[in-house]
């Protein structure tokens, strides 16, 4: 799980990409997890977290102003939901990518 | 079941990858899941903009560079050659309004559907765009700008420039409207620069009433239509003091047409090639330039100079105040520009090369839009066997042939066939729809800004002149759009030109919709630049301009054109004719005065007939507001909102039974006829109600446009109280550029008005204002209603707004070397060629 995170952090820095918290926890899933439920926690929380604390942390830093204009653009109540939203959508992301993964490598599996 | 789950979950993960990955349609424009990535989405549009380098490579520059921030975020930049200054204008440009410079760009070039989408009234926009040859113009004006060496080096070098911080973009640094619109950046081109400076042009001469004049004199006779509609004010002054001698021998005037062309009914070829009539509806036309983004009316703008002789200082001063529509990012960008040959601040427009409006160390200038007319609407007869065709004298010549790709994201690719002839481009063609979904016939247009022109060569010589006489040498280049120039040079001249490129008419040319079959109605010249009016060092010591009619009637050339009302020049005038020892605060002062010289010319006649009148208590409430107002527009007073609104029910009440309107649309006569009817014809016919039994007299008008007045203003705001309050009634917005809601700012209370000198209005208003006092050493002081920064992300973004709305300014510095040392320089960027 912690290796999931590390690698998905770096990854994200690294790159433009957003479809990491994808790949990341389908390759987890594939070849790390050792049942589904762990494949798609693990999923969950490493893109989930990742992005959470992410946006958490421009918001209190840098990002406090842009943040507040997008809201009132989405007609947002809260800027925190922003948070939410992108917290929402990476854990989804990763928790459907992670379950994935582990069942392909069960299928697999099986096959052997 | 093994399979099953796998086809399950592989199925949401790639639904989930759709999603996120794309948008969807104009509700969802964005990628979700790019957006919203907090490692490259808009989080990232955040304050780290702000961070200035200390060092940068750019590959392109000839020699190091030295760019002095100042704490306003004012670059200013110091350069060895032509080539470096402007290619650090452009990138440091770009760098703050990416995509500003791209939006407008995109919009004045008809390109707003490729990146928006399949949206009807975009697509017409779009083909509206073309159809008026912004892109025509544009390009005849980059071909005349790349054959000379100074013009073509600044736009080459200033498009290496923004391409060079284009190139460098990273993903995440793009900024977020890009990102809420998904679409990026395109490489700059000098084309983009000259749409720009065509799209200016647009809006400061593309306003034209002549389709509805024409409809409004078959109804109304000529007569009528000259004492309406064309009043000459005998309250305004000249922009050029009436009297002045005009020293030169000037051209005969072009002969007019024997009778004056009345609009024919068209008959136009249809879809299918069958001829037909065509319902032929002038305010449609008026309606769809409306509807598809007209200039606006008001686009107008202040300056004067003062001679020393007027100043405690003993220096000249200029003051000039651009009176835009107010958007976010500002239409301006503050910078000092200089390398051995040039050094000037001012505000510059994001996507050219120099400083529009500013000072050197010899010289100050600031324009205001001329209103004279350079656009003609003509009416076209086609050839009905051969839409391609048209009438000319008697015979029938080919329209030449321009194709427009209008390229619509997500859907197909539209062409557009623009007809040139002789005597414009066809704007409405039949069986064209309109924006109003009415069909109209053929309509061409002339436009002064299709000529080829190099407004270019005048800014970049006038950024580098050092005396009235290389001030008026960098005009000869400035052909459109017209505006009056003030001048101030630290040898102690002064001066004022009404500058443009202006066809030779016959009087009342240019009125009406002309007829393209006859060559009197077509240009025949211009006239000469020597014969333009101007005056330098007039003895009342100052020169002044606000839109208002540039000469009186012994100027030999006939001048077309809509100017403002007296009230703004009219006010200025008294002001500096009254004012000695001027200071730059005073100044200041006039630039934000709020007196309203409207009230004060009519206001006490007005109310005198008014009290004569039965009204009822709650309105007499209001005669005490009105008799007690100091006349000052200002933010917190309720006695604005009471005769503004009065004003507005008093002139419409006053003619609406008189003008006929076609399809809910009816252009009042102007605001001066009015005016001269409560000054000097009280027993005016006109105040009669048409239709009413008994006769109205200005009394009944003045007494049912108040009752009005307070009826509207009750159901608005209540009784009155507090609610009454001219800053909160009116309210100022700025806008973001896109209208995105959040990027802009709203429920401003600001002091003003149209048609007062501090000319603020419900988004538009003093774009920038700025004091010169041109002294041994130049000191400055300036302020827009934005900030140096386009990202909505940044602390600059708006910063100035508040301030502006104070009536505040800022010194602006003015370094003589990079080298210079102030405490309010904060950062220094050094620049050089290489990677």
């Amino acid at each position: 799980m912690i290796l999931s995170f590390l690698t998905l952090f770096i990854l994200q820095v690294l790159t433009p990409f957003w479809w990491w918290i994808l790949v990341v926890p389908f390759l987890n899933g594939l070849t790390l997890a050792g049942s589904s439920w762990r494949a798609a926690g693990a999923g969950m929380f490493s893109a989930g977290l990742l992005w959470f604390l992410g946006s958490l942390h421009l918001y209190l830093t840098h990002a406090r102003w842009i943040i507040s204009r997008i809201s009132l653009l989405a007609e947002a109540p809260s800027p925190y939901l922003l948070i939410i939203a992108a917290t929402v959508i990476a854990m989804v992301c990763g928790g459907f990518a992670g379950s994935s993964g582990y069942a392909l490598k069960a299928l697999v599996k099986r096959s052997d | 079941m093994k399979w099953f789950r796998l086809v399950f979950l592989a199925s949401m993960t790639l639904a989930l990858f759709y999603l996120l990955n794309f948008p969807h349609g104009q509700k969802l424009p964005f990628a979700p899941g790019e957006f919203f990535n907090p490692f490259a989405g808009f989080w990232q549009n955040n304050l780290r903009s702000d961070r200035i380098p200390e060092k940068l490579h750019l590959t392109g520059l000839a020699d190091s560079v030295i760019v002095r921030w100042d704490d306003r975020r004012v670059p200013h930049v110091f350069a060895r050659n032509a080539h470096d200054l402007y290619f650090t204008q452009g990138y440091l440009t770009a760098r703050e309004r990416l995509w500003q410079m791209d939006f407008l760009v995109r919009a004045a070039a008809g390109r707003i559907s490729e990146i928006i989408g399949p949206d009807s009234a975009l697509v017409e926009y779009d083909r509206y765009r073309r159809r008026i040859g912004i892109v025509y113009a544009a390009e005849n004006a980059l071909k005349t700008a790349l054959e000379d060496d100074a013009s073509r080096l600044a736009l080459n070098a200033y498009t290496a420039g923004v391409n060079a911080w284009i190139e460098r973009l990273e993903t995440r640094d793009i900024p977020v409207e890009f990102k809420i619109l998904h679409y990026r950046p395109e490489l700059w081109t000098p084309l983009k620069s000259a749409l720009l400076l065509k799209h200016m042009a647009w809006e400061l001469t593309g306003y034209s009433e002549e389709t509805l004049h024409t409809r409004l004199r078959a109804a109304l006779g000529d007569s009528l239509m000259e004492e309406l509609y064309f009043p000459a004010s005998f309250l305004a002054k000249p922009v050029i003091p009436a009297g002045t001698p005009w020293n030169f021998r000037p051209l005969p005037q072009p002969a007019p047409p024997e009778t004056l062309f009345q609009a024919f009914p068209l008959r136009s070829p249809g879809l299918s090639g069958l001829t037909r009539h065509s319902p032929f509806s002038f305010s449609d036309i008026q309606l769809a330039i409306g509807n598809l983004g007209g200039p606006n009316p008001a686009n107008g703008s202040n300056n004067w100079a003062v001679s020393g002789k007027k100043t405690r200082s003993g220096y000249p001063i200029l003051c000039s105040d651009p009176h835009l529509g107010l958007t976010l990012p500002s239409i301006w960008y503050e910078i000092q520009l200089s390398s051995p040959e040039v050094n000037v601040y001012g505000v510059s427009l994001p996507g050219a090369p120099t400083v529009v409006i500013g000072f050197n160390r010899h010289i100050a200038w600031g324009m205001t839009n001329a209103h004279t007319d350079v656009l003609d609407w003509y009416q076209v007869e086609f050839n009905l066997a051969n839409p391609r065709e048209y009438r000319y004298q008697a015979e029938w010549r080919t329209a030449k042939q321009r194709l427009e790709k209008i390229a619509v994201r997500g859907g197909q690719t539209l062409i557009d066939t623009l007809l040139i002839t002789r005597e414009g481009l066809v704007v409405f063609q039949p069986p064209q729809k309109t924006a109003s979904g009415s069909v109209i016939s053929g309509m061409a247009l002339r436009w002064a800004g299709h000529d080829p022109s190099n407004e270019l060569a005048a800014s970049l010589k006038l950024n580098r002149a050092a005396n009235y006489r290389e001030f008026m040498q960098a005009l000869a280049d400035h052909d459109c759009p017209g505006q009056n120039y003030a001048f101030a040079g630290s040898d102690g001249d002064i001066a004022i030109i009404h500058r443009g490129k202006f066809p030779l008419r016959w009087k009342g040319e240019g009125r009406f919709v002309g007829d393209a079959r006859n060559p009197a109605y077509h240009w025949r010249g211009w006239i000469p630049g020597e014969h333009l009016p101007g005056i330098k060092n007039p003895l009342p010591g100052f020169v002044a301009s606000a839109n208002q009619v540039p000469v009186d009637s012994t100027y030999p050339y006939f001048l077309n054109g809509k100017y403002a009302p007296f009230d703004r020049s009219r006010r200025i005038f008294e002001r500096l004719s009254e004012m000695e020892n001027i200071t730059v605060q005073d100044m200041m002062a006039l630039q934000t005065d709020i007196l309203n010289q409207r009230a004060r010319t009519l206001l006490p006649g007005m109310l005198d007939i008014l009290e004569r009148q039965d009204i009822s208590l709650a309105e007499a409430t209001n005669i005490e507001v009105l008799r007690a107002w100091n006349l000052e527009n200002r933010r917190d007073a309720p006695a604005p909102i009471i005769f503004e609104s009065w004003w507005e029910n008093l002139h419409r009440m006053t003619w609406e039974d008189e003008i006929p309107a076609e399809n809910g649309t009816a252009l009042l006569p102007r605001e001066e006829a009015t005016i001269d009817l409560l000054l000097r014809d009280t027993a005016s016919v006109f105040f009669d109600i048409r239709g009413t039994e008994e006769p109205e007299t200005l009394g009944d008008i003045l007494l049912l446009s108040f009752g009005k007045t307070h009826e509207e203003l009750t159901r608005r705001f209540g009784a009155f109280g507090e609610g009454w309050n001219w800053g909160k009634a009116r309210g100022t917005e700025i806008p973001h550029l896109a209208r995105l809601k959040g990027f802009g700012r709203e429920g401003l209370e600001t002091d003003g008005n149209h048609d007062i000198v501090n000319a603020i209005k419900k988004a538009h208003g003093p774009s920038w204002r700025m004091v010169v006092e041109l002294g041994p050493r130049v000191k400055a002081w300036g302020i827009y209603p934005g900030g140096q920064s386009g990202n909505p992300g940044s602390a600059h973004y708006d910063e100035f707004v508040n301030d502006w709305v104070n009536g505040k300014y800022y010194e602006l510095l003015y370094l003589q070397s990079a080298a210079e040392t102030h405490p309010r320089l904060i950062a220094k960027t050094v620049l050089r060629g290489g990677k």
